[in-house]
C-alpha cells in the first residue's frame, strides 16, 4: 500500500526540462507568481522543493507522478520520454537553479491568497441565478499549477463549498498526470466520490449518486512570465449530472474562450446556463451556449440506452450536430481507442456485462475518460453495479481503497495514465491499453524512446474465455474503417456502439421473459384487490432453476458458441452484482406499477 | 406559430442574428418585444448574452432567428466576436435620446464590417423613439422607480422621469432621424427608428432583414454541411409561445410568426 500523497512536490527533472526550454525561467515576475507577488517580506521567487526537503523521503520515486511520471520512469525503467515532446525529457537543469535548497523552511508554509478567487469574489451573482444554474452545473473551477502544492483550485464560481480533500481531489483529477504536449489543450472528465457528509445547503447542493462529475479543459502554453516557463491551467465544469457528451462539448467550447477572455467569460457562461430550460429527463433541448447552439437529448434515466436510430432530433442523428447527453464524447471517433484491440472487443464486452474489473490504460486522460464512458454506455440498460472512474490519479481519496493488494472489486473500471498503476494493478485480471499498436518494424532505439509509458496497446486477460461469437463481418468492417477517413471512422464507431447496445439488450431479453412470469397474474391482482391487500402484491422470487428452464425452452438471440457456454455465461451473470442491481430495479418498477394502478392494469 | 410547435421545420432557414449596442439602449427590450411581444420597464442588464429564438414566415419561406442578445456593458465587449462570428444578421441599437450611443453604434458597425461575416446584413435601430414623440409621450408615462445605485449596470432610460414626458418630448431627442438615416445609407445599413415599448418598428427590422438575407444561399450552405435546420426543437419553449400576428403594426408581408 503506497502512502497517499497529500501534496505534490515537483522533482528536479521536470523543472530542468521546462526551464531549459524557456529562456525566461530565471525571471522572477511578481505579477505572475502568487507567491512572490504576495510575500511581502521578499521578492525572491520560491522554486521547487528539492531533494533535501524533509518531506522528500516519504515519497519513493514511483510516486512522484505529477508531470514527472515519464521522468521518474526514466530513472527506474529506462528512457521514456513524452510522446509528443521527446526532447523535453532529455535535458538537465543547471545546478545553480536549485535555490530552494537554501531557502528558509518557513517560506514553504506561507500561502498566498488565490488571485483568481479575489477577482471572482468581486463578481456579483444573485442567488436566483445561482439556483437556476445549479439545475445543470454546480460551478466552474479554475485549477492552476502551484509550484509548491501542485495542482490547486485557484478559484471556483459561483462559490461552492468543498472539503479540503474534495478540493484536492478535483485539482489533481483536473490535470493530466503525464506530459501531454509542449503546448496545447485537451478535454477529459472524471468522477470522484463526494466527501460531504453534512446536510446540503445553498453553497453545497445535493448530488444524485454521491459522486461529483468534473469535465476538464487543460491547457499548457509557454508563458514568459511564469517561473516554470509554462502556464498550465485546467477549467473544470463541476456537476452532479453524468452527461459526458454534453459537458465535454460545453467545456471544450468554454475552455478556449476563458483562456482568451478571462472572468467575463466565466460570468457569461454561468448566466447563460442559468437561462436554460430544466434538464428534464427525456427532454430534447436547444441550448444556446456562448454563441453556439447545441441540440441535446437528455435520457429518461441514467440507465436508458440513448440510441442514435431512435433519437428525438427532427432529423437523422449526426454526431457533429447532436448530443445524446449520457453517451461518451464522440470526438475523436471512439473506434480509435480500440485500434489495437478490435478483435478483442467481444471479450471486453463480456467482461463489462459480467462486472469483471478492468484497468484501462491510456496515454492521456482524454483517452481513458472517453473509453470508460463508452464502456459505461454499452452496459445500458443494465444498471451500473460497479464503480467507474473515467480518470483516476494516485492522489484520489479512493486510490487506496480501489487499488491495493486485494483482488479488485467487481465492476470496477479504472481509467489511468500513470505507469505506476501497471505495477500496483499487476494482479488485476484484465488490462486494456488504448490506442494504436506500434508496428514492430519500427522498433529501433529511437522509436523505443518514443513509446509511451505503460503497457503496450492491446487487451490482456488472464482469466476470461469468450462465450459468445464475434461478429466477423463487423470486425472486418471496423478494421477497414480504421484505415479510412474520419467519416468512416465515425460511422464505424456508431455501428460498433449500435452492435453492442443491441447485444446488451439481447442479453437481458431472456431474463425479462422469465421475469414476466413472476409478475402477479391479473386474477391474483383481482383477488388481492377484492381482499384489499394490494400492497402485498409483489414479484415472485427469482428461481435460478426455473430461469434456466425458461432459457432452455426459449433460447437466446445472442450467438453463443454452444448451449453449455450459454448456461455458463448466464450462471456467471446471475452471480454478478449486475444481476442483483437489475433485479432490485425490476422489483421496484413492478411494485410501483402495482401500487400506482391499485393492482389494475399490468404492463 | 403552429408549425413551430409541431417541429415540422424541415424547410426553415436558421439565421444567426446578433444584437449589439451601448448599455441601456434597449437591446433586450427590442428582442423581448419581437419574441414575446412584451415590454418590461427596468430590465436587468444582460450578462454575457441571452439566447432566444423566433420563427418567422416571409412569403413562402420559413426562417428561424437564433438571436444572441449581447451585453452592452464595456467589460463584455471583448466577448462580442464569439456572438457575431458566423452571424448572418446584426441589429445595432442606439438610443435616440443619447447622442453618444450612436457613436458607439457606429463603432460596432465598423467592427462588424471589418471582422464579421462579409455578407452580414446589418440594421441600425434608433430605439426609445416613443420618448420623443408628442403623440406617444402620454403612453411613455411615468417610469417606475429606477434603481440607480449602479449607473453602469442599470438599464436606465434617460429623461423617462415623471414630469419630463409629455411636455416637450422632442427636446429629449439627441439624434436627429435625418442624421442617422444619412449615416445608415452611407454605411449600407438598414435603418429604423423603433420603440420596444410601443412595438413601433420592431417587426419591421426583422422583416427587412429577412428580405435582404440570401436565404437560398444559407439553405444551400447549411444543407451542404448537413445543416441543422430546425433540429432538436423542443415544443413549447418559452420563446416559441408567442403570436406576433396580434401586432397591429405588422406590415402585410411581415414575419408571420
Amino acid at each position: 500500500m503506497p502512502p497517499r500523497r497529500t501534496s505534490l512536490r515537483l522533482e528536479n527533472p521536470i523543472e530542468a526540462d521546462i526551464g531549459e526550454q524557456s529562456p525566461y525561467l530565471p525571471v522572477a515576475s511578481a505579477a505572475s507568481s502568487r507567491t512572490s507577488a504576495t510575500t511581502s517580506s521578499t521578492t525572491t521567487p520560491i522554486f521547487n522543493l528539492s531533494d533535501s526537503t524533509p518531506s522528500k523521503p516519504n515519497f519513493p520515486d514511483e510516486l512522484d507522478i505529477h508531470l514527472t511520471q515519464n521522468l521518474s520512469r526514466k530513472l527506474s525503467a529506462g528512457p521514456l520520454n513524452s510522446p509528443s515532446s521527446p526532447s523535453l525529457a532529455t535535458r538537465h537543469r543547471p545546478q545553480q537553479l536549485h535555490r530552494s535548497s537554501t531557502l528558509p523552511r518557513s517560506f514553504q508554509l506561507e500561502r498566498a491568497p488565490r488571485t483568481m478567487q479575489l477577482e471572482l469574489d468581486k463578481l456579483a451573482i444573485d442567488q436566483e441565478t445561482v439556483q437556476k444554474m445549479r439545475r445543470w452545473i454546480l460551478g466552474i473551477a479554475v485549477v492552476e499549477f502551484d509550484i509548491d502544492d501542485g495542482p490547486t483550485i485557484d478559484a471556483i464560481f459561483p462559490p461552492l463549498q468543498l472539503l479540503p480533500a474534495e478540493s484536492e481531489n478535483i485539482a489533481f483529477s483536473a490535470f493530466p498526470d503525464s506530459l501531454q504536449f509542449d503546448q496545447g489543450s485537451q478535454c477529459h472528465s472524471f468522477r470522484i466520490r463526494e466527501q460531504w457528509t453534512k446536510r446540503p445547503n445553498e453553497k453545497r447542493p445535493r448530488t444524485e449518486d454521491g459522486f461529483l462529475y468534473g469535465y476538464s479543459h487543460f491547457t499548457q502554453k509557454r508563458d514568459a512570465a511564469s517561473k516554470r516557463g509554462y502556464q498550465q491551467r485546467s477549467l473544470v465544469i463541476l456537476t452532479h449530472l453524468p452527461y459526458p457528451a454534453l459537458f465535454s462539448s460545453l467545456v471544450s467550447i468554454f475552455g478556449p474562450l476563458f483562456q482568451s477572455h478571462g472572468t467575463p467569460m466565466l460570468e457569461a457562461a454561468c448566466h447563460n446556463i442559468a437561462t436554460w430550460r430544466d434538464p428534464t429527463p427525456g427532454a430534447t433541448l436547444e441550448l444556446g451556449f456562448l454563441g453556439s447552439v447545441l441540440q441535446v437529448e437528455i435520457p429518461h434515466t441514467v440507465d436508458e440506452q440513448q440510441l442514435t436510430d431512435t433519437s428525438s432530433f427532427n432529423e437523422k442523428y449526426d454526431p457533429r450536430l447532436h448530443i445524446l447527453a449520457s453517451t461518451a464524447p464522440m470526438t475523436p471517433p471512439p473506434i480509435l481507442l480500440f485500434e489495437a484491440a478490435l478483435p478483442n472487443l467481444w471479450s471486453i464486452w463480456e467482461c463489462l456485462v459480467l462486472c469483471e474489473p478492468i484497468l484501462v490504460f491510456g496515454t492521456s486522460p482524454a483517452q481513458t475518460s472517453q473509453a470508460i464512458w463508452w464502456f459505461r454506455d454499452l452496459m445500458r440498460p443494465i444498471p451500473l453495479a460497479g464503480d467507474i472512474r473515467p480518470y483516476i490519479t494516485m492522489q484520489d481519496v479512493d486510490h487506496a481503497s480501489l487499488v491495493n493488494k486485494l483482488p479488485p472489486k467487481a465492476g470496477l473500471l479504472l481509467g489511468v495514465t500513470n505507469p505506476f498503476f501497471e505495477k500496483s494493478c499487476a494482479h488485476w485480471p484484465h488490462v486494456l491499453s488504448l490506442g494504436k499498436r506500434m508496428p514492430p518494424s519500427s522498433a529501433g532505439p529511437k522509436s523505443a524512446s518514443m513509446r509511451p509509458a505503460g503497457p503496450a496497446p492491446g487487451w490482456k486477460t488472464r482469466t476470461h474465455k469468450r462465450h459468445i461469437s464475434k461478429d466477423r463481418a463487423l470486425l472486418k468492417n471496423l478494421e477497414h474503417a480504421i484505415r479510412g477517413s474520419e467519416l468512416s471512422k465515425m460511422n464505424a464507431s456508431l455501428l460498433l456502439r449500435r452492435h453492442f447496445c443491441s447485444r446488451t439488450t439481447e442479453l437481458i431479453t431472456p431474463l425479462h421473459r422469465y421475469l414476466n412470469t413472476l409478475i402477479p397474474t391479473p386474477s391474483e391482482v383481482k383477488s388481492a384487490r377484492a381482499r384489499g391487500t394490494t400492497s402485498s402484491l409483489r414479484l415472485k422470487p427469482f428461481n435460478n432453476a426455473n430461469f434456466f428452464a425458461s432459457l432452455k425452452a426459449h433460447g437466446s438471440t445472442l450467438p453463443f458458441k454452444s448451449t453449455s457456454k450459454r448456461t455458463e455465461f448466464y450462471e456467471r451473470w446471475l452471480k454478478s452484482p449486475a444481476f442483483g442491481t437489475w433485479l432490485a430495479q425490476q422489483e421496484h418498477i413492478v411494485q410501483r406499477v402495482l401500487c400506482e394502478s391499485g393492482g389494475g392494469d399490468i404492463p | 406559430m403552429a408549425d413551430a410547435a409541431s417541429g415540422s421545420t424541415d424547410k426553415s432557414v436558421q439565421v444567426k442574428l446578433v444584437l449589439l449596442g451601448e448599455a441601456a439602449v434597449g437591446k433586450s427590450s427590442v428582442v423581448l418585444r419581437f419574441v414575446s411581444n412584451e415590454f418590461q420597464p427596468n430590465k436587468e442588464p444582460t450578462i454575457g448574452a441571452a439566447f432566444l429564438t423566433q420563427k418567422c414566415r416571409l412569403e413562402d419561406r420559413v426562417l428561424r432567428y437564433e438571436i444572441w442578445d449581447t451585453a452592452g456593458q464595456e467589460r463584455f465587449h471583448s466577448l462580442a466576436p464569439m456572438y457575431y462570428r458566423n452571424a448572418q444578421a446584426a441589429v445595432v441599437v442606439y438610443d435616440v435620446t443619447k447622442a453618444s450611443s450612436l457613436e458607439k453604434a457606429k463603432s460596432w458597425v465598423k467592427e462588424l464590417q471589418r471582422q464579421a461575416n462579409p455578407n452580414i446584413v446589418i440594421a441600425l435601430a434608433g430605439n426609445k423613439v416613443d420618448l420623443v414623440q408628442s403623440s406617444g409621450a402620454s403612453s411613455a408615462g411615468p417610469a417606475s422607480p429606477e434603481s440607480e445605485d449602479e449607473a453602469d449596470d442599470a438599464t436606465a432610460t434617460p429623461g423617462e422621469t415623471p414630469g419630463s414626458s409629455g411636455t416637450e418630448p422632442d427636446s429629449l431627442r439627441q439624434v436627429p432621424k435625418e442624421e442617422a438615416q444619412a449615416y445608415a445609407t452611407e454605411a449600407g445599413l438598414l435603418f429604423f427608428e423603433t420603440s420596444a415599448k410601443t412595438g413601433e418598428g420592431i417587426v419591421d427590422i426583422f422583416t427587412e432583414i429577412a428580405k435582404k438575407i440570401p436565404l437560398e444561399h444559407i439553405l444551400a450552405a447549411s444543407r451542404g454541411a448537413s445543416g441543422r435546420s430546425g433540429v432538436g426543437r423542443a415544443s413549447g419553449t418559452q420563446q416559441e409561445a408567442v403570436n406576433l400576428q396580434e401586432d397591429a403594426n405588422k406590415p402585410k408581408d411581415a414575419c408571420n410568426c
